[in-house]
């Protein structure tokens, strides 16, 4: 089950920056997550054995980077003021007024999954990219039930979040 | 409810994504392998001088000396073989978890072991002079080496002692209050689902 790590990147790049942004908010520290998962998936490679899609597998090794990043380095949990960068979604570029209301959309949905506990947080952003219950409870390790259950709470939880921020 | 699911799907794949820099990426890779195969050699290159050095000077070498640094050997070795088998989730990568429980699990019981190992290299700081009076008993009641011969080795024992045992121990003890520190927030954290 060898896989190439260019190919990979270049088909799971977008993805693994999404999970590094559903992490940090700032944009700096969201780069060096990105770097840092990256190095974790090319390391995990080798321990590939197929026994989930490819996609699963980088999602795995992903969160599982993420998580020990967080722990390291989060003294205070969904703090965004570490400086002053703003995000580029926040910075008023140039553009139609649905363009700037769907930017808006974005950073409201962003800040409010970062808000969310682990589980939950892992489930949505799983759920965001395509994985199946199954898959996203194999990750987990908890039942493909719990999963519906905390998805649909996670949803609503979401939705009144980003009502509220409205 | 799958309306619901599809404007949440394009809100989250419409955001705006960074690049990897696979070239950074390629240098922190090289240098990453050169510093794994560097301490592995360190490593084996402590286990193995000693035996050389043993088999190098034993002719030079009274008996009682020959056989503390056999012993001592011995010792270093099961020290060795212990702290690989102490730091074996360390030394692989662990991001390859089955699941986020599982290596949550794995990350604690990493902070464990990195306490044990900085307890148990407390320990043996606290009681390396012991070793070194014994070596001394050897050489004085083993070979009979003179007062003047004694004196002298016992000197550089207790410079040993002085200089480098409490400074160790402090970099030991510094060490499991920081673990014991990240492992407390950690599970803390994971109790509160923030991690």
């Amino acid at each position: 089950m060898k896989q190439d790590f260019d190919s990979i990147i270049k088909e799971y790049g977008a993805l693994l920056s999404r999970v590094a942004s559903s992490y940090e908010a700032n944009p700096h520290l969201q780069q060096e997550l990105l770097q840092e998962i990256s190095l974790a998936v090319w390391q995990a490679l080798k321990g590939f054995k197929g026994d989930s899609s490819i996609k699963t597998y980088v999602l795995r090794v992903a969160h599982n980077k993420a998580v020990s990043h967080v722990a390291y380095h989060a003294k205070q949990p969904f703090n965004d003021s570490y400086c002053e960068v703003e995000s580029p979604l926040a910075s008023l570029m140039p553009g139609s007024e649905q363009q700037l209301s769907q930017q808006a959309s974005t950073k409201a949905l962003l800040d409010s999954v970062r808000a969310l506990a682990l589980q939950p947080r892992q489930i949505f952003t799983m759920a965001m990219e395509g994985l199946s219950y199954q898959e996203i409870a194999q990750v987990c390790g908890i039942s493909s039930g719990n999963v519906g259950v905390i998805l649909n709470r996670t949803k609503k939880t979401l939705m009144e979040r980003m009502q509220h921020e409205r | 409810m799958n309306d619901e699911h599809d404007n949440f799907e394009q809100l989250w794949q419409q955001q705006s994504v960074s690049k990897v820099d696979v070239g950074a990426l390629k240098k922190q890779w090289r240098k990453m392998r050169f510093k794994q195969f560097f301490y592995v050699l360190l490593d084996a290159l402590a286990v193995i001088s000693l035996p050389v050095i043993l088999l190098f000077v034993e002719k030079k070498m009274t008996k009682a000396e020959f056989v503390s640094f056999t012993v001592l050997f011995i010792l270093l070795s099961v020290w060795f073989f212990y702290l690989v088998w102490l730091r074996r989730y360390s030394l692989r990568s662990s991001n390859d978890a089955a699941s986020t429980a599982d290596f949550v699990e794995r990350m604690k019981l990493q902070y464990r072991q990195n306490i044990r190992i900085a307890y148990v290299n407390k320990v043996i700081c606290f009681y390396t002079p012991l070793i070194f009076i014994g070596f001394l008993f050897a050489l004085y009641f083993g070979d009979g080496m003179s007062t003047d011969e004694l004196w002298r080795k016992s000197k550089v024992m207790l410079g040993v002692s002085v200089l480098f045992l409490p400074a160790s121990w402090v970099w030991a003890d510094r060490r499991q209050k920081k673990f014991e520190k990240l492992l407390a927030d950690f599970e803390a954290k994971w109790a509160n689902g923030l991690v």
